[in-house]
């Protein structure tokens, strides 16, 4: 008989007596689920561009909890009240974190004697019948992470999930409200979107790379995430405080990151206090796909802890990876051979005379030319379409990525002239826009799919 | 991460690195089958745990080598034993799992669901030995910890089991890793951290696993309980079934609240019905309890005999709920 068995039963014995009494549950059935997944603290996209209603502002968006299904009831998704959702921004190419932007949730169930999220139609955030309302808290901190936090906005609201026509009928109002202006020229929004990338998950089944112009499903359409977006004056992220003079300042190029983190807890009562206040780094984006293809799964749970600063462990999978190789051996395409600096120039360092700071420290994070225009007409190919306001100067919504990163692997850069054209430069998924449309202002993600549309 | 679907199949083929550290390489086992619950997986709902079932089976059917339906029906399987008492569905989930290890003994999914079932079956020490193993292949997956870890506690060897807990819980810390933390805690006589615990355990569970809420509810409804606040725990129970109806673990709850405040006939009515249906030892044990209670002394020592014959061999069949049904009628 197991020892913890042999507590349920003496604890059987006495249940009678009373609630206080009442046993410990069976062991029988205390394994606790076992999930390798863990969503809720899933960076899933990072963007970050200079804003077209704004151009002294910088945007930043990223993007968690994947795939998230509209009809979700009755547990619908939201940020993590015990996880902490961080932007960080590096301005001095030393790959360390100089401004942080901190989000933490807070979860309020306005009336407990129900377990619906609403008890009616939602009409306003304050709406009575708006009953799982989440908060959250702004903070920035200046430095390394254990700097002291500066709140910039508490209880800010986030709007409800987009349940349907009949709970939130009038969803952007809602989404409108939970858009916030803070002192200091912030704007900020945290909350469900739909989710902005698109691809054709196909590309992924063995490369199943079609001709560009291939008009393919956006795999992902339908499907939404949880958005946090902030818009902070350019003088607020660069390491002088002042917006840049022209786009060679060596102030000018800022680097952008975000992770998330929980809490851990020290198990056992005899060995110290409890750890509540020691987080653990348990997600981190920079830019797309960087973790997907570049990164093998054997390191991804590594790459998702580590910090930039020590991104040289990720050096060799960036200098040798793996999609050049299948390329090769399902197409036949030919790629540079390894060593890939040229990746390492994209991925890691930023490109000379665009997007590389001075004295840059290679790591891994989206890197933005503040003092670079936004273009009166994007190009969705970006700096590979002669638009350097584009990925991977920063990255906006419409930029395709997945075409972009694709042909990088295949070496149709400038970077390899001798790989630039051909199939190499005709490499994509297909997918050439979101199923949505973007909003053309603040947060600019598109309207969260509605569970219910009838 | 979201486009897990790119290293799904990309490292079919790929190669990868054993560690950052290393430049060595080796080939890794196909892509993992995504745990239910996961995103783009489908939910733990009752059911789609039983939609999942019947396809993964008939899929098996057609297809016996097909060891993504073969890793997908058990973990179904262990959901729904944990969900309906059923431990029986534990032995059903090794065995789907057993052909696809014998023909591919590195496959880590099945590898991983196979040290949970065991752990499911009680079969303690073999859990441990398989869960040990799939620590050698990735050794950074917390989920064997939690089978160590559960499997050691159950045997009462508790620095073993909080050394992996600590262990879990350090290298993610989640749902899974945040749970065991709690009944840590609670063991060593710390209910209010074990309470804090839990319930961040619940916060951090995907929507997409209605099954794992329900659980996390229940246990946090039994730590209410356990501290006298039964308005709570019946909270607790309650919000399980909304989320999980007829989860048995939370009808049991809502009894031993009706027990707490003297309502023996009340808890008996919600026990009964659970006892022939969907029994646990405990199920049955809390069941004799509130029959002596309620003056039932005969019943109550039948069901405690159907206790004490069941116990030994730690788990409830329906054999032995038509034993005892025969006996009761004698």
């Amino acid at each position: 008989m197991k020892k913890y068995f042999l507590i349920v039963m003496l604890g059987g014995a006495v249940v009678a007596a009373g609630a206080a009494l009442v046993p410990i549950t069976a062991s029988s059935h205390r394994e606790a689920p076992l999930i390798s997944a863990d969503p809720l603290a899933d960076n899933t996209d990072l963007y970050a561009f200079i804003s077209p209603t704004s151009q002294d502002k910088v945007t930043i968006i990223a993007n968690f909890i994947p795939l998230e299904a509209p009809y979700g009831g009755p547990n619908f998704y939201k940020f993590d009240d015990n996880a902490l959702y961080e932007i960080k921004i590096d301005n001095n190419g030393d790959a360390r974190e100089d401004v942080t932007f901190r989000f933490k949730f807070n979860s309020t169930t306005m009336n407990p004697n129900t377990f619906l999220y609403n008890t009616g139609p939602i009409t306003s955030l304050d709406d009575p019948d708006f009953n799982v309302r989440q908060t959250y808290t702004l903070m920035r901190a200046l430095g390394n992470t254990g700097n002291r936090n500066t709140v910039l906005g508490s209880n800010l609201p986030t709007p409800p999930v987009n349940i349907g026509i009949r709970s939130t009928p009038n969803y952007e109002a809602l989404a409108a409200a939970a858009v916030q202006q803070l002192p200091g020229d912030v704007k900020v929004f945290a909350g469900q979107r739909d989710d902005p990338f698109f691809v054709d998950l196909n590309v992924f089944d063995l490369l199943a790379v079609p001709p560009a112009d291939v008009n393919n499903t956006d795999s992902l359409a339908g499907y939404n995430v949880h958005t946090i977006a902030i818009e902070v004056p350019i003088a607020m992220v660069t390491s002088n405080g002042a917006a840049p003079s022209s786009a060679s300042d060596p102030h000018a190029v800022i680097g952008i990151w975000s992770t998330v983190s929980r809490p851990s807890t020290t198990v056992r009562k005899d060995q110290g206090a409890k750890s509540q206040g020691t987080t653990i780094q348990v997600s981190r984006l920079g830019n797309p796909l960087v973790n997907e293809v570049v990164i093998p799964r054997a390191a991804k749970d590594i790459f998702n802890g580590l910090d930039p600063v020590d991104d040289a462990a990720a050096l060799p999978y960036v200098l040798d990876p793996e999609v050049p190789k299948l390329l090769s051996a399902l197409f036949g395409i030919q790629s540079p051979a390894a060593p890939r600096n040229d990746l390492v120039t994209i991925f890691l360092t930023g490109i000379p005379g665009l997007n590389q700071p001075p004295g840059v420290r290679p790591s891994e994070m989206l890197r933005l030319n503040t003092a670079i225009a936004p273009a009166s007409q994007p190009n969705p190919f970006g700096v590979l379409g002669n638009d350097i306001a584009g990925f991977p100067n920063g990255r906006r919504l419409t930029d395709d990525v997945v075409d972009i990163a694709l042909r990088a692997m295949a070496g149709a850069t400038p970077l390899t002239p001798q790989f630039n054209g051909g199939i190499n430069a005709q490499l994509g998924d297909g997918v050439a826009a979101n199923d949505r449309p973007f909003l053309l202002v603040f947060p600019y993600v598109g309207t969260p799919h509605a569970g219910n549309k009838q | 991460m979201r486009k897990a679907g790119a290293i799904a199949v990309l490292t079919m083929l790929a190669t990868v690195g054993c560690s950052q550290s290393t430049v060595a390489r080796r080939p890794l086992a196909e892509a993992l089958v995504k745990p239910l619950g996961s995103p783009s997986a489908p939910s733990t709902s009752r059911e789609s745990l039983e939609r999942t079932r019947m396809e993964m089976e008939a899929r098996l059917k057609t297809a016996p080598d097909d060891a993504a339906a073969a890793v997908r029906l058990s973990d179904a399987l262990l959901r729904l034993a944990r969900a309906t008492n059923n431990s029986g569905l534990a032995v059903a989930a090794e065995r789907a799992l057993l052909p696809i290890l014998n023909r591919e003994p590195d496959r880590y999914d099945a590898r991983r669901m196979l040290a949970t079932a065991l752990l499911s079956q009680h079969r303690f020490r073999d859990a441990i030995r398989e869960a040990e193993r799939c620590r050698q292949i990735q050794p950074r997956d917390a989920w064997p910890l939690g089978v160590i870890g559960d499997a050691h506690l159950e045997l009462g060897e508790y620095d073993q089991a909080f050394a992996a807990f600590q262990q879990m819980v350090t290298m993610r810390p989640d749902a899974a890793s945040y749970a065991r933390a709690s009944y840590a805690q609670e063991i060593q006589g710390d209910p209010v951290e074990a309470l804090r615990l839990m319930k961040m355990a619940l916060e951090a569970t995907s929507p997409n696993d209605p099954e794992s809420i329900a659980w996390h509810h229940v246990q946090i409804g039994g730590l209410q309980l356990a501290a006298g606040r039964t308005t709570d725990a019946a909270r607790e129970y309650q919000h399980a079934l909304f989320i999980f109806p007829a989860h048995p673990m939370a009808i049991e709850g809502l009894a031993r609240v009706d027990a707490a405040h003297g309502r023996f006939d009340a808890a008996i009515t919600r026990l009964e019905p659970l006892a022939r249906d969907s029994a646990s030892p405990s199920t049955v044990m809390f069941l004799a309890q509130f029959l002596r209670e309620a003056g039932r002394e005969q019943d109550a020592t039948r069901y405690e005999r159907l206790a004490e014959a069941t116990w030994g061999r730690e788990t409830l069949t329906r054999d032995h709920v038509k034993q005892f049904a025969g006996l009761a009628r004698r």
